[in-house]
């Protein structure tokens, strides 16, 4: 029994048969890459929270938790260009975003486009690669172009880079800066698959013949997609819980949260409060709401924040880390 | 010439006239005695080996109306090495007073030495100043005998002394204690400097009863009359803080700080009736979906929940035992 009837206003009405109506791909995704990825829901829901809010990812995880396999599938479904670069302490900026070859018949210079013009881009193991080719691929994420020469190239939409680094081998690796790292919408962390998981891994390895990904969304459906997302509902309350959670990182005193000042060495960027917007109206999306609530926030609270927070050398010492802060911050800052 | 007999007198007179002269001697001899001082130094021994260690004693008598104070020795005593002195010894008599103290005294080379003399300045009776000389000792300060038939041998090494735990018990206790400080001030900066978890979130609990506190608040809401002066969304935030406080103070559970969803999960590690999880998250649904949703209630719903809350802290409220106990 509802204690309560009325109506909500129209545009949320309509809001939400759109949403009803243009998520209906988000479920046969899923089936889809359900049919090469054995769990890792977790890491599956943020890849599509990623593609429908525009954002790039980072994962962290241990070698062979499908995370390649992940955006392979991915890309196969939308039927998007995949592109895989291995970083290496070798790689040249030009390596990934290509350069000028003279071609000798026509006497002049053509653009030799480089891998980073595909829809879907893995970046393994990013920390592996100098600075300078780190840099290029990030300014290619945030500004969504690259230059050759004279020429500046806009990348195709939809253009998500998924990059990798593993968090056990830190000898001959260039970890990323904060200001790059800053970039990346979400910082995934992957986990090792349930033990029933991993059984049925072994059993889908161990057949003759692989599941084929079939294409069962168009890329133009994530692109209307990504628009209907944005027009998801979002109260100025929840604004306001947004900028608590981010503010609190910057002044936890203000927040009563003198316990975890000093950890603290720097707080989260206006990025941050920009991306928890963008995520958690992502979040509804999939959830087939449309307006955020609380719950969406703090459901992408870690991925958005825990790469955005500075840490300092005491945090370090007493082992406390960004996802323990981020508690911290969301048992004390006052829902709405 | 006398006879044997006639001698008797004789003799007798001659045996007082000795007697009075050795009485007179002796007389003389105490009444010198208590108007001079004197000064006398004895030793032990007069022979020594090198280096070792000599008791000489200065004995200082003087009569008792003069006032002469021992001489201070400080760095020999003669030609001899001073190293120690004994506290003074003193005899008081009527007429008659007596100090001596011992020094001891070494030489650090062969030879004849002498111990003293040790002059003492005094104050005669006569009011001048006149010096008093103590006698002096010779020592003879012999080296060790060599045997030259011998060969020769190295200089002896150090002796290894034994370990004894007494020498260490002092600086094992010291380090105890100091360790025993290090934990202890540890131990009370941890305590004063973390705070408790749960601590910063701590709200000033009201002086009332929860149940009464939360009924106060809520007939307050409804004076204000928001959701009839169309601030119905204001209205639901008030509603729905005032049952996420009521929870604090009734459960001591932090529900301001959670969500809706995090309450529907949560609820049930609380003891209430089943009707009370009901009204509750009822409300805070439909509260969810006025402050997010832009929904806008019929206004019987909004009177619905009000009266939703006030079961709900009925339901819930404290049976009178409890609030006995409390």
């Amino acid at each position: 029994m509802d204690i309560i009837s009325g109506n909500t206003t129209v545009d949320i009405a309509s809001l939400n048969e759109r949403i009803n109506r243009e998520s209906a791909f988000v479920d046969v995704l899923n089936l889809e890459l359900g049919k090469a990825i054995i769990g890792q829901k977790y890491m599956v829901e943020r890849l599509m929270l990623a593609l429908l809010s525009n954002g790039h990812i980072l994962l962290e995880g241990v070698p062979g938790l499908a995370k390649t396999l992940a955006i392979k599938s991915l890309a196969s479904a939308i039927h998007a260009k995949f592109s895989r670069i291995q970083f290496t302490p070798d790689l040249l900026p030009a390596d990934l975003t290509g350069t000028m070859i003279y071609n000798q018949k026509e006497n002049n210079f053509i653009v030799k486009k480089g891998p980073i013009f595909a829809n879907l881009i893995l970046a393994d193991e990013i920390n592996r690669a100098p600075a300078k080719v780190q840099a290029a691929l990030l300014e290619a994420m945030q500004e969504k172009q690259v230059t050759i020469g004279d020429e500046t190239f806009k990348l195709e939409e939809p253009f998500l880079v998924l990059a990798t680094q593993n968090p056990i081998e830190q000898e001959g690796t260039y970890p990323l800066p904060e200001a790059q790292v800053d970039r990346f919408m979400l910082k995934v962390v992957v986990t090792y698959p349930k033990k029933e998981e991993e059984r049925l891994i072994i059993r889908q390895n161990l057949e003759y013949a692989g599941k084929t990904i079939n294409q069962v969304v168009k890329q133009e459906e994530i692109i209307n997609a990504r628009k209907t997302v944005r027009d998801v509902y979002m109260d100025e309350k929840i604004e306001r819980y947004i900028l608590d959670i981010v503010f609190a990182t910057r002044n936890p005193s203000e927040y009563k949260l003198d316990k975890i000042k000093p950890f603290i060495n720097y707080g989260a960027s206006p990025r941050a409060s920009i991306n928890l917007a963008l995520a958690s109206k992502a979040y509804a999306f999939i959830k087939r709401r449309g307006y955020v609530i609380p719950e969406d926030i703090r459901a992408i609270c870690f991925d958005v924040m825990r790469h955005r927070i500075g840490l300092t050398y005491e945090a370090e010492a007493e082992n406390v880390n960004t996802e323990e802060i981020i508690s911290e911050i969301l048992n004390a800052v006052e829902v709405p | 010439m006398l006879n044997a007999g006639e001698w008797g007198p004789v003799r007798m007179c001659g045996y007082i006239c000795l007697f009075m002269l050795l009485f007179m001697l002796d007389t003389m001899q105490v009444l010198n005695a208590q108007t001079t001082v004197s000064a006398t130094l004895t030793a032990d021994s007069t022979h020594i080996l090198i280096g070792d260690h000599l008791n000489v004693k200065l004995t200082l008598k003087h009569p008792a109306s003069l006032k002469i104070a021992m001489p201070v020795v400080k760095d020999s005593v003669g030609n001899m090495e001073f190293i120690s002195a004994s506290k003074i010894d003193t005899v008081n008599e009527p007429t008659v007073q007596s100090f001596s103290q011992t020094y001891t005294v070494s030489a650090f080379d062969s030879g004849q030495f002498h111990a003293g003399p040790i002059a003492i300045p005094y104050k005669n009776t006569s009011g001048t100043y006149d010096t008093l000389f103590s006698n002096t000792v010779i020592v003879d300060v012999n080296t060790v005998p060599v045997d030259t038939m011998r060969p020769i041998k190295p200089i002896k090494g150090p002796l290894a002394v034994p370990y004894a735990w007494q020498e260490f018990v002092l600086y094992a206790l010291a380090a105890l204690l100091l360790l025993l400080l290090i934990i202890g001030g540890i131990i009370l900066y941890e305590r004063y400097t973390r705070e408790k978890p749960g601590a910063s979130n701590a709200r000033p609990i009201p002086k009332d009863p929860a149940h009464i506190w939360a009924r106060k608040e809520l007939k307050k809401l409804e004076d204000d009359k928001l959701w009839q002066k169309d601030q119905v969304k204001l209205y639901y935030s008030r509603l729905t803080e005032i049952l996420r406080l009521y929870l604090e103070y009734r459960f001591n559970w932090l529900a301001l700080e959670s969500t809706t969803g995090e309450i529907e999960n949560a609820i049930d590690n609380y003891q209430m009736k089943e009707k009370a999880k009901d009204n509750l998250l009822q409300i805070l649904r439909a509260a969810d979906l006025v402050k997010f949703a832009k929904l806008l209630p019929a206004p019987e719903s909004n009177i619905k929940a009000m009266e939703s809350a006030y079961k709900f802290i009925d339901l819930t409220e404290p049976k009178e035992e409890e609030q006995k106990k409390s």
